[in-house]
């Protein structure tokens, strides 16, 4: 099994500190890739001013455990590490952080976009979007699962 | 205008919510934390929250001492409603009722067949009143509790839904 790193966070990470040291931690690797997501104001009057994550924490952390696994059992990965943030995360703010390193770029590539793809839709979390003048609990949209089927598997997180 | 009139007072209602599931605890139970999240989120007060094991006597104390209760109001549950031999939920509640809600059912399938298609035929939500209070009992997964308060019971439950919702009616339903 490969090193891992998860962990929800439920106060503002550093995520360039946490970038910087995941790839200090695997001098080894030939290639290392990572995605930081974070909250989006999106268009119109009512922009989103900041998001509330629900959260249970063994059940929650338990769900993103099991995409992890997923993903080493998917790649040949030396290490991934993933932050997710809970609690309320304000627009600007990293929500999440995704790294994985491996001997080659498509592995991590490629498992780092596996990892979010199963985030967006499978993660046990709920998001509500707080905007000035409405709360609203959102899903997740056609496109994610569209983005999730393309990897031709299910994960069981309930 | 059907739907949500903003210039209306939303009065909170007394609502308490037990999940039914052999293995859950509260640390596990994932349904049952989102819907007495949401109960709270919308403005309600969660007046009470346990979980029972899919046992017929047991399920039918708990929301026997529920409706006995005058304080509460709604009686919310979830799992149980499948059709294997340990679910028992509406067996367990539906002999408790004085009034079916048919139109419940009804709904409730029309709004799960959009998440979860033909599935939805293999649950059994049902709702009912008796002695002045509530009970719905939602499936076990948490796409049908989303789908169930979301969708259906969150806005019956809003004394600002019009045309009509379940709060307006409360102070007429011992009318003789």
């Amino acid at each position: 099994m490969s090193d891992r790193c998860v962990r929800l966070a439920d106060t503002p990470f550093d995520v360039d500190a946490a970038a910087a040291a995941f790839r200090q931690s695997v001098p080894s690797a030939g290639a290392v890739a990572s995605f930081i997501g974070q909250v989006s104001p999106e268009s119109g009057d009512n922009p989103v001013e900041a998001l509330f994550l629900d959260h249970m924490p063994e059940a929650s952390l338990a769900s993103i455990k099991k995409i992890a696994s997923a993903a080493e059992a998917r790649w040949p990965l030396l290490k991934l590490m993933i932050i997710h943030r809970v609690g309320r995360v304000e627009t600007g703010q990293p929500i999440v952080f995704v790294a994985c390193a491996s001997r080659h770029r498509r592995e991590s590539f490629e498992a780092v976009e596996f990892v979010m793809d199963f985030l967006k839709s499978d993660v046990l979390l709920w998001k509500k979007e707080i905007r000035a003048t409405s709360q609203t609990w959102i899903e997740p949209k056609t496109q994610d699962f569209a983005d999730k089927q393309r990897w031709e598997t299910e994960i069981c997180t309930e | 205008m059907h739907g949500i009139n903003q210039e209306l007072t939303f009065t909170p209602v007394n609502i308490a919510v037990m999940t039914v599931s052999d293995t859950r605890t509260l640390d596990t139970d994932t349904s049952g934390h989102l819907l007495a999240e949401r109960v709270t989120e919308a403005g309600h007060h969660l007046a009470a929250r346990c979980i029972v094991t899919d046992d017929k006597e047991k399920i039918a104390a708990q929301v026997q001492t529920w409706i006995d209760d005058k304080e509460i109001d709604v009686v919310i549950s979830t799992g149980g409603t499948g059709l294997t031999g340990r679910d028992t939920t509406p067996e367990a509640i539906t002999p408790l009722f004085e009034k079916t809600i048919e139109g419940f059912s009804v709904i409730f399938h029309q709004v799960s067949f959009q998440s979860v298609g033909l599935s939805t035929l293999q649950s059994r939500a049902v709702a009912g009143l008796a002695k002045n209070t509530f009970i719905f009992a939602l499936p076990g997964s948490n796409g049908a509790v989303k789908d169930g308060w979301d969708k259906v019971i969150s806005l019956q439950l809003d004394s600002r839904h019009k045309p009509c919702n379940l709060v307006e009616l409360m102070p007429r339903l011992d009318e003789k």
